[in-house]
């Protein structure tokens, strides 16, 4: 399973990309991704493009998972997503940083 | 409810705390508190206004709140908070209006960066706040950890700490607060979609009063300004001087991490795309170029002809599906009735839309 994170639009808008595979994570890693993809049940969120947020500069998410499965790609804004779309999003973020 | 009403006697009586939304007073109350309490009494009672629309989703509050604060607000009105990374707005008080310096740099980055822009629209467009009825500015600061941006959620603005690696601390650019303020501004007055070419304007006039900020700031006429947002929050790994340049759309960053600065300087290279809703913080290049244009061939402080020919346009003009087009024959006309449409301000304008191509 592979997940990526595209993370655009904030008062930057400047593109971060974040990945991960199942494949090269340690085991208990790739397991806590599956578990978190799972949680974010992608397949119940919208596909269409994000409303404008309420506000201004909040970021747009691109959350896209392949493999295993799956295929799906979902975009929401940073003030829509749910709470365990984020908790994907903010792992995806974090692994990077470990 | 983090924040504790400071002496509001009702509140003792009719607010269990185990019970959170039991705390949300009704409208009367609160106005009683904005109407007679002291500035940290009405800036808690926003707060619990603020909070009250979050939990019921209703959005006509906020524009009671601001009706009900214009009533007693005079001067400027700062609150700054600290989300200690959490996610919660607005967190806890750390620093209100008149209260000195704390020890904590984005804390006072906030508060005198707000206050800053209170100023400009004060001093030189005399406007009295966000909503021009007062309306109390509340910051909040340390929000998640190592965010990597800055926001208005339509009633506050929120900074990040950035990751450090990349990013600086986004209270560090007085234009960015200038900017963030601004999209308030906006919400009250053109109220331009966030989408496409209208969202691009939103984007576009954020920019140039967070800029103007900046410049009044440094006391920095139009050929001596650097016209660059964000100057200073990359840190030393990013090969850029800032975010965005209006003087030279596209040149800001080249970066083998981040990549290339992607904003137009014309409309020949506007982008279409389904990012950044639609592309709002990439076009805006075409606009804030027209202004950087406009002012510097009028010369002078920018805040002054060319900033006025904008606010004037942005407050009254403007409307919220308003394009590019509507932008240039909106800002010629205005300039035309500030100075006359024979004016050298009014042909600065016109030329300057000419030149990006949107005439």
């Amino acid at each position: 399973m592979r997940v990526r994170l595209d993370r655009t639009g904030g008062f930057a808008n400047i593109r971060r990309t974040f990945t991960a595979d199942a494949a090269t994570l340690a085991p208990e890693r790739a397991d806590e991704l599956r578990r978190l993809v799972e949680a974010a049940d992608l397949e119940g969120i919208a596909s269409t493009p994000p409303a404008p947020p309420r506000g201004a500069d909040r970021f747009v998410y691109t959350v896209t998972v392949e493999g295993e499965g799956t295929a799906r790609a979902v975009t929401v804004g940073e003030d829509a997503a749910p709470a365990a779309l984020q908790r994907l999003i903010d792992w995806l973020q974090a692994l990077q940083e470990r | 409810m983090t924040t504790a009403p400071p002496d509001v006697v009702p509140v003792r009586h009719t607010c269990d705390r185990s019970h959170p939304i039991s705390c949300i007073l009704p409208p009367h109350i609160l106005r009683a508190i904005v109407e007679r309490g002291s500035a940290e009494q009405r800036a808690w009672a926003v707060q619990v206004l603020a909070v009250s629309e979050r939990i019921r989703g209703r959005r006509e509050l906020l524009g009671d709140l601001a009706t009900a604060t214009a009533l007693a607000a005079e001067g400027k009105q700062r609150t700054v908070y600290d989300a200690g990374g959490g996610s919660q707005l607005p967190g806890t008080l750390v620093r209100s209006e008149g209260q000195g310096p704390v020890g904590d740099v984005a804390v006072n980055e906030a508060y005198d960066g707000s206050g800053a822009t209170w100023d400009l629209y004060h001093d030189v467009y005399s406007r009295n706040s966000i909503d021009d009825r007062g309306m109390p500015l509340v910051s909040t600061v340390h929000y998640r950890v190592g965010f990597d941006n800055a926001f208005w959620d339509g009633s506050q603005m929120v900074y990040g700490d950035g990751d450090g690696k990349l990013f600086e601390r986004f209270t560090k650019a007085i234009d960015v607060i200038g900017h963030e303020l601004t999209h308030g501004v906006t919400q009250f007055e053109a109220g331009l979609a966030y989408s496409g070419q209208s969202g691009a304007l939103n984007e576009s006039f954020s920019d140039v009063f967070g800029s103007l900020v900046k410049q009044r700031s440094l006391g920095q006429t139009a050929d001596a300004a650097d016209w660059l947002i964000g100057e200073g929050l990359f840190t030393a790994a990013v090969h850029g001087t800032a975010f965005r340049s209006m003087a030279a759309p596209g040149t800001a960053y080249d970066d083998p991490v981040i990549g290339k600065d992607p904003q137009p300087a014309d409309m020949a290279h506007y982008v279409e795309t389904a990012d950044d809703n639609g592309g709002v913080h990439i076009n805006s290049g075409i606009p804030n170029r027209a202004f950087y244009l406009a002012a510097t061939a009028i010369g002078g402080y920018a805040w002054e002809r060319a900033g006025q020919v904008w606010y004037v346009t942005l407050r009254d003009r403007l409307r919220p599906d308003s394009d590019f087009r509507a932008a240039a024959t909106l800002t010629i006309a205005a300039a035309g009735e500030l100075f006359g449409a024979g004016s050298g301000v009014a042909s600065a304008v016109r030329a300057a839309w000419t030149t990006v191509g949107v005439l």
